[in-house]
């Protein structure tokens, strides 16, 4: 029984039967594209792999797409087997028609942590969505970056919907999910289009957490401070805990407690020069409607014109 | 090689929004973040630098990494005009 809030609870994930069908009928249609993708370290990511992880089953996020991380030095070879298997790369219009890149576009996903998203027909006329990320951080991180090729020696076998795919461990998974989650949530691109701070990405973090998947919170930590990365994973487990209110979350969230961290926790923007401090505290800042107008005035041209030039391509 | 220096300052004080003496005191190896360059204004960047030489980048060299000082953009300007 989660020690939560009632206000929040109506909006806490819950297994969704139609998204786990969904879920079973991509997985048996891309059987043979993964088992082509065996031919390049690769890992499936977030989705269904991230709901069996953290809540034990299929069907807990309700994803729209495949996320998969690769090496950048792989994607030559991933472009054929997606190809082989009738995934093309486009964008959509605001019609939904395909249509080329803009240079802009070009440009910018070169430099992002994605790669122009592959979709492809499945049989039943639906379509799916096919993204590759080939870094865990955002374009402007400063920081050390963690090697994706190390991690990907590291994937592991996974039997997801009785199709043979590749994963992260548990513990990199768990590192993943928080670096994602934290991009959303500090994204002022991402509050143009939702609000990502929500008590369901909190509920993502904490159930992992507190499943305890094959890692141990000595490991987690080493592996923070490793790649430096406590003032991510500090901010997430304050606010998870601060939902969620668990007495071991309350002693192990101190672990990762640094003077950064605690400077993050009242901010937004992801590099120096987009960071600001939010002018309202978190409680009124969670699963906010309008979060987007809280920081609108707060934004530069360059700001503007960049959140214009990201959605042009959602 | 050929120098461009002068020409890529010009477009410089366009894309940084800056005064030519403050163009003029950047060093050919400073990193142009520490001008104000940001990731969109290196797209734009990116982009006068093909409009101004006629040139198209293959999508290796378009890594902002490449332009992110006065002496590599020269480098690949002088790749591009070389093959060309």
């Amino acid at each position: 029984m989660l020690k939560i809030e009632p206000i929040y609870e109506y909006l806490l994930r819950k297994q969704d039967k139609s998204t786990v069908e969904r879920n079973q009928m991509w997985y048996e249609q891309l059987t043979p594209f993964f088992q082509d993708m065996l031919e390049v370290p690769y890992a499936v990511l977030k989705g269904d792999v991230l709901s069996i992880f953290a809540y034990g089953g299929s069907g807990f996020r309700n994803s729209h797409d495949i996320d998969i991380l690769v090496s950048r030095k792989d994607l030559t070879k991933l472009h054929e087997i997606c190809d082989k298997h009738d995934f093309k790369q486009i964008v959509l219009d605001d019609n939904g028609n395909p249509r080329p890149l803009s240079r802009q576009e070009k440009i910018m996903f070169k430099n992002s942590h994605q790669v122009v998203p592959y979709f492809k027909k499945l049989e039943n006329g639906t379509t799916i969505e096919l993204d590759i990320n080939c870094d865990f951080f955002w374009a402007e991180f400063k920081g050390t970056r963690i090697k994706v090729d190390k991690i990907l020696e590291e994937a592991i076998d996974f039997n997801l919907h009785d199709c043979h795919v590749r994963v992260l461990t548990p513990l990199t998974a768990f590192v993943q999910m928080c670096l994602h989650h934290y991009r959303e949530m500090n994204s002022i691109y991402i509050y143009k289009l939702k609000n990502p701070i929500t008590v369901a990405m909190f509920q993502d973090i904490y159930m992992f957490y507190k499943n305890h998947y094959k890692f141990n919170i000595t490991q987690l930590l080493d592996y923070t401070k490793e790649h430096r990365i406590e003032p991510y994973m500090y901010y997430l487990l304050f606010y998870s805990n601060l939902i969620f209110e668990d007495e071991a979350l309350s002693e192990h969230v101190e672990l990762f407690r640094t003077p950064e961290g605690e400077y993050l926790l009242n901010c937004y923007g992801l590099t120096e020069t987009e960071r600001k401090k939010w002018k309202c505290d978190f409680i009124n800042r969670l699963n906010r409607i309008d979060l987007f107008e809280l920081v609108e005035n707060d934004l530069n041209e360059d700001d503007k014109k960049k959140i214009e030039l990201s959605l042009s391509i959602k | 090689m050929q120098n461009h220096n002068l020409e890529i300052k010009d477009l410089l004080i366009d894309i940084l929004e800056s005064d030519q003496t403050d163009i003029q005191s950047i060093e050919a190896d400073e990193n142009l973040v520490e001008s104000g360059l940001t990731s969109l204004k290196a797209i734009s960047l990116v982009i006068l630098i093909e409009e101004k030489f006629n040139i198209v980048l293959e999508d290796e060299d378009l890594l902002f990494e490449n332009i992110n000082s006065i002496s590599k953009i020269n480098i690949i300007i002088n790749k591009y005009l070389v093959n060309t």
